[in-house]
C-alpha cells in the first residue's frame, strides 16, 4: 500500500466525572472506568470531530483546501439521516469538491473509516483523506453500560507523500454476534443483554483472530511488535486476549484509553492509536485492532517511519491533563437525561 | 420654517392595563390631550396623525393607522405608523413637528401607544429581540440587556465609572416614580436593595433594567401663531435633532457613547441656539441605568467619562445642576416602547408650566426641557428642546 | 418574531462555522459579518474571501443570567445557568460577539488572549444551528 499517515489530532473534552460519583449515587461503578470526559452542553460528535480534524492539519501542517475527503465516523452521530461529514467539512473550510462519507453504527467504524480513507487515496481518487472518529455514546442511566461512556475524537490524514506512518497491512473479521450493544432505529440509548460470560468470549475469539489474522499475512509474531493497540475495551479483557495473542501488558498498556478517557465508541480506536503514535520511535510495530459488538473487528499493522509531529497543547496527554470535574447532577443535566433528550 | 406649540398633552398610567387595549389605551391619552388643550378644543381641527408603536405581540402589525384612526374617531385624516423601536413616538413627535412647521397642516397629533403586559414570557423574549441585530447579537445569546452591560463595563473600564453610580441612577429614579400617580413602579429603593439585587447581565442588577409596560401617551402640536387660541399655556418646540447609528453594538467604534444620541442632541441644540447649560430639566432614555449615566455625556451636561460623577454628586436630583428624570424615567416611570417618547414630553409640558403632579417633583422655575430619546440600543435617537 | 430563517442562517455559514470573512477589493479591510456594504470604505461589498485565524482578545463581556437570554437560549440557560458573551477583537482586525465556552465567568477579563472552537450554539425549524464560540487560548501560537 502505497497511503499512509500523514499526521493525526485528538481531542478530549475538558469535563470529567469521577467513579466515585457514581458509587455515591448508585452505590455501584464500572470496574474500570475511574473517571471518563463528557461532552459538554454544546458538544457532539461534529463539534468534537472538528477539534480534532483541526489539530490533525496543523499537525500535519496540511490546509483544509487540500483535504480530498473526508470520512466520519461515529456510533452517535447528531443526525441520522443528513450527512454529519458535510458540516465537519464545512466548519473547516474544505473545498466543496471533495468526498464525504459518514461511516456508523458501530464501535470498530473507527478502523473501517480510516481503511476506506486509505482505499480512496490508493485507488487514485484524490491525494489526501482526512478520517475523523469522534463520539459520545448515551445509555440509560438505570442500566449497566451507562456508567462506562465517555466522549473524545480522533482525526487522521491519510496521503501518499509525506507519509509518517506506513500501513503495511489490514485483516478484517465478520462476527454475527447478538445482544452485547446495540441500539435500534429510532432510540436514544444503546444499550447491553448483559450476557456476561458470553459475550466476553466472543470478544476474545474475534479479537483473537482478528490480530493473529494480520500477523500471518504478514508472516510475524507478537515479538515483532512493540505495541497492541485495544482501544476503549475493559483493560481486564484487553489483558487477557493480549496474553493469548503473545503481548505481556507492557505493549498493550499505551494503547489503552478506556480507564480515564471511558468507552469513546467509535473514536476509541483512533484515540488509542494516535496516543501511542505520538510517542513511537521510528522503526517500531504497531497492532491496531478494534473491535464491534454484532460487527467484528478490523487489525491493522503499522510502523513508524518518521516521528508524528505533535503541536504543545493538542496531544493526548495535555488533553487528559485539562480538565474540570462535574458531579453526577450536572452530569444528567448536560447530557439532556433530565429533559429526555 | 413656521414655529410649532404644544397645545395639550395626555397620558395614561403607565404599567398593567389588563382590561385595555392598544386602540383603547391610545384613545384614553388623546381624551386627556384633547382636555388638557382647554377652551373646547375640537378634534376635528387635527389634520395630521404620527402614531409610534412598534407593535409587540404582533397583533395589528399592518395599517395600525386605522386601528387609531377607529379608537380616536380621527378616521379620515392621513394617520401614519411611525417605528423606530422604543423612540417611535420621539420620531412620531418630530414627524408631526416638521408636519406643521412646513406648513404642510395648521394641528397635528402626536402619539405612542404600546401592550407589552398580554405576552407569555417566551413570545414577550422573542419581541423584545427584534429591534436589536438579530443575527448575530442575539443569535450570541444575549437581549438589549447583555448589550447594554458590554456598554457598562468599557465605561467602567475606561473611564473608571462604579458599579454603584449605576444603582444610585435607579434609586434616583424610584424616588421620583414613587410621587407620579402616572408612574408604574411607586416605590422608592435603597441602594443597598439595588446593589444586592439579582444579577441580569453583570454588571446590570434587577433595579438596572427598565420594566415591561403598557400605556400610551398623546400631544397635540400646532402652529404657534395659533396656539393661544386652545390654551395660556402653549408650550413652544424649540428644537429637534435625530441621528442613526450602526445596529449592531459590536460593529461601533465606541461603546461608552450613543453617536446617535450625540448627534441628535447638537442638532437640536443648534436649531434652539441654545447649550446644554441652558437646560432647566432632561427626560433621558434610561432603559437601562448606564444609558442614563452616557445620556449625561451624549446630551453634554457634562464630560465624557463625567456621568458617574454627575449622578454620585446629586447633581441630576431636582436642586442639583440638571434634574434629570424627575418623572421617574424609563426606570419607573415605565417604558410601554411606542409610548415612551412622547410620554417624555408628556412630563416635560407639565413641568414648565408648572403642573407636575405632586409638587415635590416639580423643578423650580422651569422654563426649557430637554426629551432624549433612544431606539434599541442606539441605533436610532431623537432629541427635542422645548421652552415657555 | 425575530426568528433567523434556515436561508438567513444558510447564507452565513462560511462566516458562523469557519470565520470566513471578506477583504474588501476597494479597500482591503476585512469585513466580518459580511454586510452589503464595506464596514470601511462604504462601498457596496465586492471581496475575496479570507479564512481568519480564530484568534484575538477580549475588548468587553457580560455573563447573562435569569431574565437575560433570548427564547433561543432559555433551554440553556436552565441548563447551565448563566453563560459568558464577549465581544473579540480578531487579530484580522473586525470585532465579532459570541458566547465564550470552556471557562468559568471569573477567569475572563479585558485583553485575554482567546481563540475559536465550533460549537452547538442552538436549535430551530428541527435543525442544529452551529456556529462559532470562543475560548482563553490553550495552544500557543507560533505552533499554528
Amino acid at each position: 500500500m502505497l497511503a499512509g499517515i500523514v499526521g493525526c489530532g485528538v481531542y478530549i473534552p475538558r469535563l470529567r466525572i469521577k467513579r466515585e460519583e457514581y458509587q455515591r449515587v448508585w452505590g455501584y461503578s464500572s470496574r474500570w472506568v475511574e473517571e471518563k470526559s463528557v461532552a459538554d452542553f454544546d458538544e457532539d460528535a461534529i463539534t468534537m470531530g472538528v477539534e480534532a480534524a483541526s489539530n490533525a492539519l496543523r499537525n500535519a501542517k496540511v490546509d483544509s483546501s487540500d483535504i480530498d475527503a473526508l470520512y466520519f465516523t461515529s456510533t452517535s452521530p447528531p443526525y441520522a439521516e443528513k450527512q454529519n461529514a458535510s458540516t465537519i467539512a464545512t466548519a473547516l473550510g474544505c473545498r466543496s469538491d471533495i468526498a464525504t462519507v459518514d461511516i456508523t453504527s458501530s464501535t470498530k467504524s473507527g478502523t473501517s473509516a480510516l481503511l476506506s480513507c486509505l482505499d480512496f487515496v490508493n485507488s487514485g481518487r484524490g491525494k489526501l483523506g482526512l478520517v475523523v472518529a469522534s463520539d459520545c455514546p448515551r445509555s440509560d442511566p438505570m442500566g449497566t453500560l451507562e456508567h462506562q461512556l465517555g466522549a473524545a475524537a480522533a482525526a487522521m490524514i491519510v496521503g501518499t507523500e509525506q507519509v509518517r506512518v506506513l500501513v503495511e497491512e489490514s485483516y478484517s473479521i465478520v462476527s454475527e454476534s447478538l445482544g452485547e450493544r446495540f441500539r435500534r432505529d429510532g432510540e436514544g440509548y444503546v444499550t447491553t443483554i448483559d450476557l456476561g460470560s458470553y459475550h466476553e468470549t466472543v470478544l476474545r475469539e474475534v479479537i483473537t483472530s482478528c490480530v493473529r489474522g494480520v500477523m500471518q499475512k504478514l508472516h510475524r509474531f507478537s515479538e515483532d511488535y512493540d505495541s497492541l493497540v485495544l482501544g476503549g475495551i475493559d483493560p481486564g479483557k484487553a489483558s487477557e486476549v493480549s496474553k493469548k495473542l503473545g503481548f505481556e501488558d507492557g505493549k498493550i498498556s499505551l494503547g489503552m484509553v478506556s480507564t480515564k478517557v471511558g468507552d469513546a465508541g467509535a473514536a476509541s480506536s483512533l484515540l488509542a492509536l494516535s496516543k501511542v503514535l505520538e510517542s513511537a520511535s521510528v522503526g517500531q510495530h504497531v497492532i491496531c485492532c478494534s473491535y464491534g459488538a454484532g460487527a467484528g473487528a478490523d487489525a491493522i499493522s503499522l510502523a513508524a517511519g518518521a516521528e508524528v509531529r505533535q503541536v504543545a497543547g493538542a496531544r493526548y496527554e495535555d488533553y487528559l491533563a485539562k480538565k474540570e470535574y462535574i458531579d453526577y447532577t450536572t452530569y444528567i443535566k448536560i447530557r439532556r437525561i433530565l429533559a429526555g433528550r | 420654517m413656521r414655529e410649532v406649540a404644544i397645545i395639550g398633552v395626555g397620558q395614561t398610567r403607565f404599567g398593567e392595563h389588563v382590561n385595555l387595549g392598544a386602540g383603547e389605551l391610545f384613545a384614553r391619552a388623546f381624551e386627556e390631550a384633547i382636555a388638557d388643550a382647554g377652551n373646547g378644543f375640537d378634534p376635528r381641527l387635527i389634520q395630521e396623525a404620527y402614531i409610534g408603536t412598534l407593535g409587540v405581540g404582533g397583533g395589528q402589525l399592518g395599517n395600525f393607522s386605522a386601528l387609531v384612526g377607529d379608537a380616536t374617531g380621527l378616521t379620515g385624516i392621513p394617520i401614519t405608523r411611525v417605528e423606530n423601536a422604543c423612540a417611535s413616538s420621539g420620531f412620531a413627535f418630530r414627524s408631526a413637528f416638521l408636519a406643521v412647521a412646513s406648513g404642510i397642516c395648521e394641528v397635528a397629533l402626536a402619539g405612542g401607544t404600546e401592550k407589552m403586559r398580554d405576552l407569555p414570557p417566551d413570545r414577550l423574549r422573542y419581541w423584545l429581540g427584534v429591534s436589536g441585530d438579530t443575527e448575530w447579537e442575539r443569535l450570541a445569546g444575549m437581549t438589549f440587556a447583555g448589550v447594554y452591560a458590554l456598554m457598562a463595563q468599557r465605561h467602567i473600564h475606561q473611564y473608571g465609572t462604579k458599579e454603584e453610580q449605576l444603582h444610585m441612577v435607579a434609586v434616583k429614579n424610584h424616588k421620583y416614580g414613587a410621587d407620579n400617580p402616572k408612574a408604574q413602579l411607586q416605590r422608592a429603593i435603597t441602594l443597598e436593595q439595588a446593589t444586592k439585587s439579582a444579577a441580569v447581565c453583570h454588571p446590570l442588577r434587577l433595579f438596572d433594567c427598565c420594566p415591561t409596560s403598557d400605556g400610551a401617551a398623546a400631544a397635540i402640536l400646532c402652529n404657534a401663531a395659533i396656539a393661544k387660541k386652545f390654551t395660556e399655556s402653549p408650550v413652544r418646540v424649540l428644537g429637534t435633532g435625530a441621528g442613526t447609528d450602526r445596529l449592531a453594538l459590536f460593529q461601533r467604534e465606541d461603546f461608552t457613547s450613543l453617536r446617535a444620541s450625540t448627534s441628535a442632541a447638537k442638532q437640536a441644540y443648534t436649531m434652539a441656539k441654545l447649550e446644554p447649560k441652558d437646560i432647566s430639566l432632561a427626560e433621558v432614555h434610561d432603559c437601562f441605568t448606564i444609558a442614563e449615566i452616557m445620556a449625561y455625556e451624549d446630551l453634554g451636561f457634562c464630560r465624557k467619562g463625567e456621568g458617574g460623577r454627575l449622578i454620585e454628586e446629586g447633581q441630576t436630583y431636582i436642586g442639583g445642576r440638571i434634574p434629570v428624570n424627575a418623572s421617574g424615567g424609563l426606570k419607573a416611570k415605565g417604558h410601554p416602547i411606542g409610548a415612551t417618547g412622547v410620554g417624555q414630553i408628556y412630563e416635560i409640558t407639565k413641568q414648565l408650566r408648572g403642573k407636575a403632579e405632586k409638587s415635590n417633583r416639580q423643578v423650580p422655575n422651569a422654563k426649557l426641557g430637554l426629551a432624549h430619546n433612544v431606539g434599541g440600543s442606539g441605533a436610532t435617537a431623537v432629541v427635542h428642546i422645548l421652552g415657555v | 418574531m425575530a426568528y433567523v430563517s434556515i436561508p438567513t442562517y444558510s447564507r452565513s455559514i462560511p462566516q458562523r462555522y469557519a470565520l470566513i470573512a471578506a477583504k474588501c477589493k476597494s479597500c482591503g479591510a476585512i469585513s466580518l459579518p459580511l454586510g452589503a456594504n464595506c464596514l470601511k470604505c462604504g462601498k457596496i461589498l465586492e471581496y475575496e474571501s479570507q479564512k481568519l485565524s480564530g484568534r484575538g482578545k477580549i475588548y468587553c463581556f457580560t455573563t447573562i443570567s435569569r431574565g437575560g437570554s433570548p427564547p433561543e437560549f432559555l433551554a440553556q440557560q436552565n441548563l447551565v445557568g448563566s453563560y459568558p458573551v464577549a465581544v473579540v477583537e480578531l487579530d484580522e482586525g473586525p470585532r465579532i460577539v459570541a458566547q465564550m465556552t470552556d471557562c468559568r465567568a471569573e477567569d475572563l477579563k479585558i485583553g485575554l488572549e482567546v481563540e475559536s472552537t465550533f460549537r452547538r450554539i442552538y436549535d430551530d425549524d428541527g435543525m442544529i444551528r452551529y456556529g462559532v464560540k470562543f475560548r482563553p487560548v490553550r495552544t500557543s501560537r507560533e505552533d499554528s
